[in-house]
């Protein structure tokens, strides 16, 4: 809760801090949110963010009233004719309370698990109980993006939250619950499981080894040359940095 | 040179009159409009229909209606006689001095941002719920019906408080002294004499806290465990408030103008229920 306050403050320091020069408009993802202002606060570019959703920013692209969409899913051919820059790649973990002995889980047994097929600890061999399955509510892209690498079709949750950092302090109060965050996302009291015997690393998100991968893009409709030039800034050595030191991965291939 | 000063104020009183009342017909107006198209798409499905799923433009809110309508009758219910015999007890019965220390704590209390009661409710509360009633909340770990109940009753209790010790102290003292000089006791007079006369402001008072109740959504979302399905104690649920807040951040098209539905809806339910305006 303290880091929403502080990224509400800094959201409203960099709106406050572009003077002078109309700002580089960034509309989308929420999820983004903490890597666009990460970014927006060192960039040479005055940059203004407005989150709402990917699709809100595909939008605010198309009428002109951005100059940049940020997207935290794969682009559909439904999106239209945008042209996509890989800013960095997040991975999805998969969190259990500490008081929860298991370090690792294969994606089929998650997949039972939200599911609801299988509803209990035991099942899995250990004694905690009943799961308490933690999902996101529907329209989230953390949600979509695990549901489609997992293969859920109806999910069986046990509650929905909001937020990452709300799920994260649900996992922590429960400790039979299990959720799923960015990976970026650090809480006390909960622990990253490994998802088909691989953790979450720079070589496991890149090669794909790890499966909860999504990208997040920034998208141009290419007739701003300041976004151009953002763009550079940001997949340069720079920007690259700043993503690594909030816990986002590099892209594979380099430009 | 008075009759300038008296058409000055009467004019300046008539201003803000009207901009007052303008305003809430252009809100009440445009939120009109922007329900529309969801809810001719819907029609009648979407009061009676239980199934939410805005990805496949299915909205029916009855589920989350009667939770909406449950928890805050629930909170109302736990929390109005609470507050009516804190306030008999602080405002009538005990040292005055205590009786202030007493109300100046309560009014802090009302000030308290629902967030916090929320972030209480969730790290406090549900872990107690999960723990004592095992495995009744055992799906939900903790949340659902009877955690909102209790965060939505301590969170309209200040208010009721408040308004049931200004009533209290509106009250006549005649009575009170006729009926000690009779021979009854504090709490004879209290519970014969004082409450029969306040019934219709304790009713008026209840209304206003269900309406908060009905409104709040922040620290019911925290609590409540948000999947849609029919109200329960021990189950998950999702309010109308609470929907409106977790998914206006994305919603577009049909999704956002349904959300305004629920929003117009909130709007004419508490506005059709009784109010303390004006009453002591």
């Amino acid at each position: 809760m303290r880091r929403l306050v502080a990224a509400v403050l800094a959201f409203f320091f960099t709106a406050c801090a572009c003077g002078g020069e109309r700002p580089l408009c960034v509309v989308g993802s929420s999820s983004m949110g903490k890597a666009l202002r990460t970014l927006a606060a060192a960039s040479p570019y005055p940059i203004e963010v407005q989150l709402g959703g990917t699709q809100q920013g595909l939008a605010a692209l198309a009428e002109g009233r951005a100059d940049l969409a940020a997207c935290s899913r794969a682009l559909t051919p439904a999106d239209g004719e945008v042209e996509p820059t890989v800013l960095a790649l997040d991975a999805i973990a998969v969190v259990v309370n500490d008081e929860n002995p298991f370090t690792a889980i294969d994606s089929d047994v998650l997949r039972a698990v939200y599911e609801g097929e299988i509803t209990d600890w035991n099942t899995l061999g250990c004694t905690l109980g009943r799961i308490v399955v933690i999902g996101r509510e529907t329209g989230s892209g953390t949600r979509a993006s695990f549901e489609n690498a997992i293969g859920i079709r109806k999910p069986a949750h046990g509650q929905e939250l909001g937020e990452d950092g709300i799920v994260c302090t649900a996992v922590s109060s429960c400790p039979r619950a299990i959720g799923y965050v960015s990976a970026a996302c650090e809480a006390e009291g909960i622990h990253p499981l490994l998802l088909d015997g691989s953790a979450i690393s720079q070589e496991t998100v890149q090669s794909g080894t790890y499966p909860l991968v999504r990208p997040f893009l920034l998208c141009a409709d290419g007739t701003d040359e300041r976004a151009e030039a953002f763009l550079v800034w940001a997949t340069g050595e720079e920007g690259r940095t700043l993503l690594r030191s909030i816990g986002l991965f590099e892209p594979q291939e380099r430009q | 040179m008075r009759k300038i000063r008296e058409a000055l104020y009467r004019f300046s009183v008539i201003t803000a009159a009207a901009i007052g009342a303008a305003t809430l017909l252009l809100l009440a107006g445009w939120m009109l409009a922007a329900a529309l198209p969801a809810l001719r798409a819907s029609g009648i499905s979407f009061l009676m229909s239980p199934v939410w799923e805005p990805t496949r433009e299915r909205f029916g809110i009855s589920a989350m209606l009667l939770s909406s309508i449950g928890t805050a009758l629930g909170a109302v219910a736990a929390a109005s006689p609470a507050a009516l015999c804190a306030a008999l007890i602080f405002g009538e019965f005990c040292h005055p001095a205590v009786g202030r220390a007493f109300f100046a704590l309560n009014r802090i209390l009302s000030g308290l941002p629902s967030v916090l009661y929320g972030l209480i409710g969730m790290t406090c509360l549900v872990p107690v719920i999960d723990r004592k009633l095992y495995p009744l909340t055992a799906a939900a770990g903790g949340t659902g019906g009877l955690a909102v109940i209790l965060i939505l009753s301590l969170m309209v209790l200040p208010s009721l408080v408040t308004g049931y010790e200004q009533t209290l102290r509106a009250v006549p003292q005649a009575p009170q002294r006729a009926s000690a000089a009779l021979g009854a006791t504090k709490a004879q007079t209290a519970f014969c004499c004082i409450l029969p006369s306040i019934r219709r402001s304790v009713r008026l008072h209840a209304g206003n806290a269900l309406r908060r109740a009905l409104g709040e959504a922040t620290a019911v979302l925290l609590v409540s465990g948000n999947v849609v399905r029919l109200p329960s104690l021990f189950a998950a649920q999702r309010t109308l408030a609470g929907t409106i807040v977790l998914e206006m951040g994305y919603a577009a098209g049909k999704h956002r103008s349904a959300l305004f539905a629920i929003g117009l809806f909130l709007l004419l339910s508490t506005a059709l229920l009784p109010s303390a305006q004006g009453e002591g």
